[in-house]
């Protein structure tokens, strides 16, 4: 679990490291055989990149749409929010070697409550994606894959070594990205 | 009739047994509730009651002892009383019971962590949310009730053998939620059998009304202990406590944030503070080096 000062997970070092990032952390990984996961998503996004060139993965695990929310948790723990983790996760991302151009991106997660739907006032899910799009959009990145929205939990799986993202919701049901 | 009066002819024996054999709430909530509802206790007496378990006595004046209480610190149980209130040691009583009785819930997809953390973070998030909204007078009960909402689940897991994948599969074929799946598929949900553990326990009227009908989009009960336990299971999903196999897809009350007068800045910020809770109360799971 991260504290205020470990928001975000060290790099790999070693090989075949399950890197595990909670609400709020963000990991990446130059590591071929390191795999990037993160459970429990339901209305928070999972912003995963990968670069082919240089086999880099990231993935930026978030609970609210905008640091402005509160500027204080964004700034002892940015990957809190869309807006401040999704420029952290590049940043760190570029000193690994990543190019944005070269960036292929998925999101996943951004569920919403049934009873909920329609209720601007609590929308989170969709709050959520939308502001994780448009930051993206606005800054040229391409998002490639999405498995987002519904009602489902979802847990993620970034591989290092090739960009497969795996989706998983409940027990069986798999999906690739 | 009470909620458990009249289900009980409706469910399986086994079911029933599992509520009535359930293990009774220590003498010490008994009377904290009483104390609560006004009745004539001592806290002396209820002190001393707590002074018989050390862990809790410990735990108690932890709590009692921590930067939120600036003061000298307190040394013995009573003294831990009147510094952290009634309330908190009620839940702090309730929450040990319920480690002890909780046990995984393959049937909802959740382990025992997962369990007991949802109902500890609901019960933060309802916290948080009268913090929020003290102008609301959301009774401080509330914090019990949505630490207890999920109760029937446990329940249902230790007697009934149902697949979450079938439960799962159903809701989704036909568009329902999962409480509605539960009811086609075995008669009743876990907040029918969770108000029924609660009356078994005891506990007062609006507390169990909240468990029953925790789920209900269409509540006429004009309460704000129900609504804050509603948005506090609301939250403790959110920030990723006890989603399992049902997820998001349960319902609520479309008009709860007009009742509680939420818009999405205040709602965020219970989320944060939840999940600024629920990590401390994770880092207190985790083993000492």
């Amino acid at each position: 679990m991260a504290t205020t000062a470990d928001w975000r997970l060290p790099a790999s070092a070693g090989r075949g490291t399950r890197l595990v990032v909670g609400i709020g952390e963000l990991a990446v990984s130059h590591s071929p055989d390191d795999v990037i996961v993160t459970h429990a998503l339901g209305s928070c996004i999972a912003v995963c990149l990968w670069d082919p060139v240089v086999r880099v993965g990231g993935l930026l695990h978030f609970l609210l749409p905008e640091a402005k929310l509160n500027m204080e948790r964004a700034r002892k723990q940015p990957a809190t929010f869309a807006d401040s983790g999704i420029a952290l996760l590049f940043q760190t991302a570029y000193t690994r070697g990543v190019e944005k151009k070269r960036c292929v991106v998925r999101l996943v997660g951004g569920a919403e409550v049934t009873g909920l739907q329609g209720i601007g006032a609590l929308n989170v899910g969709k709050r959520n994606l939308l502001m994780a799009r448009q930051i993206l959009w606005q800054n040229g990145v391409i998002v490639t894959g999405e498995s987002t929205g519904g009602t489902i939990p979802r847990t993620v799986a970034l591989r290092a070594s090739d960009g497969v993202v795996e989706v998983r919701s409940g027990r069986d049901v798999v999906t690739h990205l | 009739m009470s909620t458990l009066s009249s289900i009980k002819r409706a469910l399986p024996a086994d079911l029933v047994r599992g509520i009535t054999d359930l293990a009774p709430l220590p003498a010490t909530a008994h009377r904290l509730m009483a104390l609560l509802r006004g009745e004539d206790e001592s806290l002396t007496k209820i002190s001393a009651l707590l002074e018989s378990d050390q862990g809790l006595v410990a735990s108690l004046l932890r709590r009692a002892n921590s930067a939120r209480y600036m003061a000298s610190p307190a040394r013995n149980a009573l003294e831990a009383v009147m510094r952290v209130g009634t309330v908190s040691v009620l839940d702090m009583v309730i929450q040990e019971h319920l480690r002890s009785l909780i046990t995984d819930a393959p049937t909802y997809g959740l382990d025992e962590n997962d369990l007991w953390l949802h109902g500890a973070a609901a019960q933060l998030a309802a916290r948080a949310l009268r913090t929020e909204r003290p102008l609301l007078l959301i009774p401080s009960t509330a914090d019990t009730a949505a630490l207890l909402h999920d109760i029937g689940k446990l329940i249902i897991s230790r007697y009934l053998k149902v697949d979450a994948r079938e439960v799962t599969a159903y809701a989704n074929e036909h568009e329902v939620t999962w409480s509605e799946a539960e009811r086609c598929l075995i008669g009743f949900d876990h907040t029918l059998i969770g108000a029924a553990v609660a009356e078994h326990w005891h506990f007062p009227e609006d507390v169990t009304l909240a468990i029953r009908h925790h789920h209900d989009c269409e509540t006429t009960h004009d309460s704000r202990l129900l609504d804050a336990v509603m948005l506090a299971n609301v939250v403790a999903k959110m920030v990723g406590c006890g989603l399992g196999a049902e997820g998001l897809n349960f319902g609520v009350s479309a008009t709860i944030h007009e009742r509680l007068s939420l818009d999405f800045d205040v709602f965020a910020k219970i989320v944060l503070t939840t999940q600024d809770g629920v990590r401390e109360l994770a880092s207190q799971q985790q083993p000492s080096a």
